[in-house]
């Protein structure tokens, strides 16, 4: 690969971590693609998606290394994504960042497959830390 | 009408209580200046008009009513900037008053689980519709803002 600018910012994107962030609400999903892509992390946004379905169809297209998902949301919910989306790509990191704060839920979301559970309202530097943690 | 016949009870004044902790923890998280939240009280006729914006949330379950965040469209651009957000269109204020609505309802699983189920956002311009004569109010103010919480859930078979 020859040197240029083009060619830097490819090998570069092939060391991020791919990342896909899935919710209903515009607000939750810009707030977090900021977040991520403020440079303190190490990660590219390939997706966003706005329930579970466009979810699937996007991992399915752009591969994702780690997904943030919201469980509240209309089509398909967080719970059966998570399913979907391991099934799909059985090495992707999920983390799930939702306002259902009881404990069945978040049990039932790690044994579907989900690495990780961040609860709403969350603020920049807890994302951020959760991200770190399963971008490793 | 006979207590025993009906098959759902009112929410008591102790179970508000995990709705107050929710407003609170929502804006220490989200900005840098606390809410200010009163206890919950019955509403009344000038609850019902109050707020540009109100997101609602059904729940069903073990519990059945709704939850509405009403709120005016000031208080929701400054949310909305303390987020990092400037984008302040008319569908993203929506989004927003829907999302603390769903914020502040799935925080309550906390307290009630899993069997408080919560349904997807619903939002509107304007206040929450007329509520029934069990629904609760909880007021906050943040900044210079006034906000309201409705809370209108009766538990089943209590």
């Amino acid at each position: 690969m020859r040197n240029t600018p083009e060619a830097n910012a490819a090998r570069q994107d092939l060391t991020r971590v791919r990342l896909m962030v899935v919710d209903d609400s515009s607000v939750i999903r810009n707030r977090i693609a900021r977040i991520a892509g403020n440079g303190l992390l190490n990660t590219h946004i390939v997706g966003l998606a706005r329930n579970g379905l466009e979810a699937v169809r996007l991992c399915a297209q752009y591969q994702p290394d780690l997904v943030t998902l919201d469980l509240t949301m209309p089509e398909m919910d967080g719970i059966d994504c998570v399913d979907a989306l391991v099934k799909l790509k059985p090495d992707i990191r999920v983390l799930v960042v939702s306002a259902l704060s009881d404990k069945v839920t978040a049990l039932e979301a790690i044994k579907r497959g989900a690495n990780g559970f961040l609860f709403k309202p969350f603020t920049d530097e807890q994302l951020v830390q959760a991200l770190k943690e399963l971008s490793q | 009408m006979n207590a025993q016949a009906h098959p759902y009870a009112s929410l008591k004044p102790d179970d508000l209580n995990v709705f107050v902790e929710a407003i609170a923890h929502y804006f220490h998280q989200i900005s840098a200046e606390d809410a200010q939240v009163r206890p919950a009280y019955l509403t009344d006729e000038d609850d019902r008009r109050r707020g540009d914006y109100t997101g609602l949330i059904r729940i069903s379950g073990q519990f059945q009513g709704q939850v509405y965040f009403s709120a005016p469209s000031a208080m929701l651009r400054h949310l909305l900037l303390s987020q990092g957000e400037s984008q302040h269109s008319e569908d993203t204020l929506l989004d927003l008053v829907g999302e603390v609505a769903n914020t502040l309802s799935g925080n309550a699983r906390r307290y009630f689980g899993d069997r408080f189920v919560i349904s997807v956002p619903q939002t509107q311009r304007g206040a929450p519709a007329a509520t029934g004569e069990h629904a609760f109010a909880i007021p906050l103010n943040w900044k210079k803002y006034n906000a309201l919480l409705i809370v209108e859930v009766d538990r089943c078979g209590a």
